[in-house]
């Protein structure tokens, strides 16, 4: 009974290579777009290449002198004091004004969300143009804003100092970002239990009593959460600098060069995919690892 | 409908754009593959070609009854498109026109491997390698190996370019005139005297009272000036062969003067920075003069609004800019070391490997680059002021006229000081031959970041040094410093000389058909 059913229905067994048929798209998708490169990314890494048609098996040769690079260290450290000013400078900001925009006094709340989020509207190419103007000693508006509040700052050369460059590039993402990461702070405080918050009050509890053992542990998952892909996000970095430089290398003294940069200079400067593809399989097992890393993170949250 | 498609109206429209969509593509592909391709496809960047070649194609085309198409795309896209293109087999353009510091990048495999025709033969059977029909150095940015791939464009001589009227009015304060300004002694001798603040305000010259005023303005964000000052003393990155030449003393010694003139307590020398900002320096006096190639004096031009006669608000600067050649290095007796000059940018034209027309690209780059009318020779200076490096081209109609715009102060028969029109032409062609020659190859960006660190950890050392030692610090202890410094340097260079070197032993392309002999381009080089 239940197969006629079936086939009254026009069920798998009336047509059993139908949903493979609607399937069809998106594996040959998948297959020429993620596998293929995967496993062509794996080839890579063992060779040395001019250009794609030009490889030479080198074995472990790339990923030993990735190793021995002094450069490949440099643009590690870059991209992990960069994440690191991410999380412990942008994120307590964000919170900071996702709490200040949800408390009931606020005015303008709509104006003041749009208004620090709205940077984040813009793409990184944009924003690091904008900011090679903003940043120029004499005449940048920042320069100018810094001379003007503290009289100290007018001649700083944001871009050209390798000492300043990096906190430039800190400061342009603390721009950028806030906002974006102030949404979700917004988010999660908005479904915080109310009813926990007036019971705390209730009994007696003070505002940063309240913030410390009701909202905190509410908003968790999504500080976590925030965290990670603040983290990854971070890894990633690259149009910023890029543009920020406008394309010529990484700054002086490679002082903007992120890991993804080091990996774009071996496969676009110097075309040798090969190389660029051992970065891109170091760079995968560096998030992996912060990625099982935030994991624990959260197990360990789970069994709080 | 489940009669004609049996799995639902969903599924039954998303097959209907299916098909629709791979019709179209096929149709748009069959329409663009059936479309006649002109004869010769020429690539450029440069806005102002797109003019000044158009004439030159319809000519061309019509003399050897073909067709050829200008295409104007953005540098970064041009390179890579052209580099993906060259290494995946896709078509390529006929000819491009290639700039500055990109020829190592095509060049970075087997000889046999670039995507470019080699042009050294026809060069020198066709007579270009004459030094009585063209400068022969400036082949050097378009070889690799001892082999051309690229017709150069231009020179590039660089002068300084000032504002008369500033220095008209601290040359009277400070008793000297840029006549002076001979030697790179000279320069920072008296750059150490009037870099300071303007001490009264001129709305007429546009300064004002406590306003920075620095001598010249020197990049150390990138290798610009540092490039501009190597190769004038005749020394540069890397040699015709490709090796790693920047571990010398000389370089060690550049790096340790350029440190002195933009940090410390006699510095002479502030970046200015580039578009709004650096005219704006320029307007206030900030810094006094520039490094100057000849294609700099027609974007001043331009960006300075100097030609519109209709303008109701003219540039302070108009008629107010000046050229003097580069100050010149010297020995301890006083002779000159190195090149008058040094060079700052450059375009190259190259044919493509895989060009069915290559004879007829070979044909039109004559045309366009050497064999030029001198109609066409004349109209390209008026709208560039660049210097070709063809020699007839400065015979040309109006290359030797007096510029409405830029000045030279002399002294006069009876040894005054005067401002008199300049002839540009004349300036930067007279320049051509002591232009000094600027190799580039694929490892030229990595070698100019690592000899910028260099420069980096010397500047820090520097400064914290000289915080240390205090404002009254001896001259024996600033000796010392100095002394510290230089060994520094020293040091530096041969670790960063020893790691470009690893780059280039690692790459395992380079290893075949690297030329045991110098390159022509080299051995030919004069002072």
């Amino acid at each position: 009974m239940s197969a006629n059913i079936k086939k009254s229905n026009g069920g798998p067994d009336r047509h059993p290579v139908a949903p493979w048929m609607f399937l069809a798209p998106y594996l040959l998708f998948a297959a020429f777009f993620f596998v293929y490169p995967l496993v062509y990314a794996a080839w890579l890494a063992f060779h040395q290449t001019d250009g794609p048609n030009t490889a030479v098996f080198v074995g472990f040769s790339n990923f030993t002198f990735i190793f021995t690079d002094p450069r490949f260290y440099k643009a590690l450290s870059n991209t992990t004091i960069y994440a690191i000013a991410s999380i412990v400078i942008q994120l307590p900001i964000a919170l900071g004004l996702a709490m200040l925009l949800n408390s009931s006094a606020s005015r303008m709340k709509g104006a003041f969300r749009l208004m620090i989020f709205s940077p984040n509207l813009v793409g990184q190419i944009f924003v690091g143009a904008m900011f090679t103007v903003i940043f120029t000693p004499h005449y940048g508006l920042f320069n100018k804003g810094l001379d003007a509040l503290i009289g100290w700052g007018l001649e700083k050369q944001w871009l050209q100092d390798p000492h300043l460059l990096l906190p430039g590039l800190i400061i342009i993402s603390l721009w950028m970002y806030v906002g974006y990461n102030m949404i979700y702070f917004l988010a999660g405080l908005q479904s915080v239990d109310k009813q926990l918050l007036e019971a705390a009050q209730i009994d007696g509890a003070n505002g940063w009593q309240t913030f410390l053992h009701i909202t905190i542990p509410q908003i968790k998952p999504i500080a976590i959460f925030v965290v990670i892909m603040s983290t990854i996000g971070s890894y990633q970095l690259f149009e910023l600098p890029f543009a920020l430089m406008k394309g010529q290398g990484f700054g002086p003294g490679d002082s903007a060069l992120t890991i993804v940069g080091y990996l774009y200079d071996w496969g676009f400067r110097n075309g040798d995919l090969g190389a660029a593809a051992a970065i891109g399989w170091i760079l995968a097992a560096i998030i992996f690892v912060i990625s099982i890393l935030q994991l624990k993170v959260t197990r360990a949250y789970e069994v709080d | 409908m489940r009669n004609i498609y049996p799995f639902g109206k969903a599924p039954f429209v998303i097959l209907i754009i299916a098909i629709v969509a791979g019709i179209t593509y096929g149709v748009m592909k069959w329409q663009r593959s059936s479309a006649k391709r002109p004869d010769l496809i020429l690539v450029f960047q440069a806005d102002i070609h797109q003019k000044l070649y158009e004439k030159a194609a319809k000519d061309f085309g019509e003399k050897h009854n073909c067709t050829v198409r200008l295409q104007r795309v953005q540098k970064e896209v041009l390179m890579d498109r052209l580099q993906s293109a060259m290494q995946t087999g896709c078509e390529v353009p006929d000819l491009v026109e290639l700039l500055e510091g990109t020829i190592g990048y095509f060049t970075r495999g087997k000889l046999e491997n670039v995507g470019l025709v080699d042009l050294t033969e026809r060069l020198k059977a066709e007579g270009y390698m004459d030094p009585e029909r063209m400068v022969q150095k400036r082949y050097a940015l378009w070889s690799s190996r001892g082999h051309i791939f690229a017709i150069p464009h231009d020179v590039h001589p660089a002068g300084l370019c000032y504002r008369v009227d500033l220095l008209e009015k601290l040359g009277k304060q400070f008793g000297f005139d840029v006549t002076d300004l001979t030697t790179w002694d000279k320069f920072v001798e008296i750059g150490q005297k009037i870099t300071g603040e303007w001490e009264e305000s001129d709305e007429a010259l546009g300064i004002k009272k406590g306003n920075k005023r620095y001598m010249i303005d020197m990049a150390d964000d990138s290798m610009i000036s540092m490039i501009i000052l190597l190769t004038q003393r005749g020394f540069d990155l890397f040699d015709g062969n490709g090796n790693v030449a920047f571990n010398s003393p000389e370089a060690a010694e550049l790096i340790a003067w350029f440190v002195h003139q933009t940090r410390g307590p006699k510095r002479i020398a502030f970046p200015a920075g580039d578009g709004q900002n650096f005219y704006q320096g320029m307007k206030e006096g900030l810094d006094l003069f520039y490094f100057t190639p000849d294609w700099r004096t027609m974007q001043f031009t331009v960006d300075l609004n100097f030609a519109d006669d209709n303008d109701k608000n003219p540039s302070i600067l108009k008629g107010k800019l000046g050229l003097i050649p580069m100050p010149v290095w010297t020995d301890e007796n006083g002779n000159r070391e190195g090149y008058q000059t040094g060079t700052w940018g450059g375009s190259g034209l190259a044919i493509t490997k895989s060009s069915k027309n290559q004879e007829l690209a070979w044909e039109f780059a004559k045309y366009l680059y050497l064999e030029a009318s001198d109609e066409d020779f004349a109209n390209r200076f008026k709208a560039t002021n660049i210097v070709p490096p063809v020699k007839k081209a400065w015979s040309a109609p109006g290359f030797n006229d007096d510029s409405p715009y830029f000045k030279q102060m002399v002294h006069d028969a009876a040894g005054n000081l005067i401002t008199i029109p300049l002839s540009l032409g004349k300036f930067y062609a007279s320049q051509a031959d002591s232009t000094p020659p600027h190799f580039s190859t694929a490892y030229t960006s990595q070698a100019e970041t690592e000899f910028l660190n260099v420069y980096y950890a010397a500047r820090d050392f520097y400064e914290s040094e000289l915080d240390k030692a205090g404002k009254d610090a001896s001259p024996e202890k600033l000796k010392e410093i100095d002394d510290k410094m230089l060994q520094l340097i020293k040091d530096g260079l041969k670790e960063k000389a020893a790691y470009i070197g690893r780059l280039v032993d690692r790459n395992v392309f380079l290893k075949d058909g690297v030329a045991e002999s110098k390159p022509e381009t080299e051995a030919k080089q004069e002072q």
